[in-house]
């Protein structure tokens, strides 16, 4: 039996995005997919500068996870740079930490830190058509 | 209160991409119909632009931030004071084109919140 995958905890919404070379025919090449947990360890590591350590803690998961996670994203990156392929960012085996809602009409994202101070109305455009993200 | 991180002093300006990073917030006053800016006090800092200007928000009495995109240490803050999040679509780019604050924006006059 292995062990069951540890889901790993975000703490914002993650974009779902193909981020694609603009002058260049990728039409026949196959997609990179970056899973959201990989997508948000290079945030954590390298835009929000964490050490592994302080990363892992954030996710919920171990120090030597957070590292392979993180090995992967960035052979993926090089790879859709290198290999000028597409990247798509997908749901992996992750959970969204907090009450977050994303408003069918406008498409923004946001969060209610406490039901008893904000209604479930959109903040952007004040629609009550949400979804849980 | 709602604070919105924007790139320049003016009703016409562009939305910043990050929290920390962003030049000027404009708090709105949905209340009295009013608004101001403010310079980030933490444009300065190289690490902890995020945490100062996440403070300063705060002691404003904002309680809805509006931008795209929030670093960990800032979301940290914001929890604990239940200020609540907004990562704006991307169809929104510049401040007037934000619906529930054009109002606000086209008939008032810049005037100091409290």
């Amino acid at each position: 039996m292995v062990r069951p995958i540890k889901i790993r905890k975000l703490y914002l919404p993650h974009p779902t995005i193909t981020f694609s070379p603009i002058n260049s025919n990728v039409a026949e090449k196959k997609k990179v997919t970056l899973l959201s947990e990989e997508y948000h360890a290079l945030r954590l590591i390298d835009y929000e500068l964490l050490n592994h350590s302080q990363a892992a803690k954030v996710m919920g998961i171990s120090r030597p996870t957070i590292t392979r996670i993180y090995e992967k994203a960035r052979k993926k990156l090089a790879t859709a740079l290198i290999e000028i392929r597409e990247l798509e960012v997908k749901e992996g085996n992750t959970t969204l930490h907090g009450s977050w809602y994303k408003c069918k009409v406008c498409g923004s994202e946001f969060n209610i830190p406490d039901p008893d101070l904000f209604q479930e109305l959109c903040p952007v455009c004040n629609s009550s058509e949400l979804y849980k993200l | 209160m709602i604070a919105i991180t924007i790139e320049e002093e003016n009703i016409n300006s562009k939305i910043n991409d990050c929290f920390g990073k962003s030049e000027y917030f404009i708090i709105i006053d949905s209340k009295n119909k009013n608004y101001k800016f403010f310079r980030n006090p933490g444009s300065e800092e190289v690490n902890f632009s995020g945490i100062e200007a996440a403070k300063f928000l705060i002691n404003k009495g904002v309680k809805t931030v509006f931008s795209n995109n929030f670093g960990i240490k800032v979301k940290k803050i914001f929890d604990r004071n239940k200020v609540q999040l907004v990562l704006l679509s991307d169809r929104f780019t510049h401040l007037s084109t934000i619906p529930s604050i054009k109002e606000i924006l086209q008939n008032s006059s810049e005037h100091t919140p409290n």
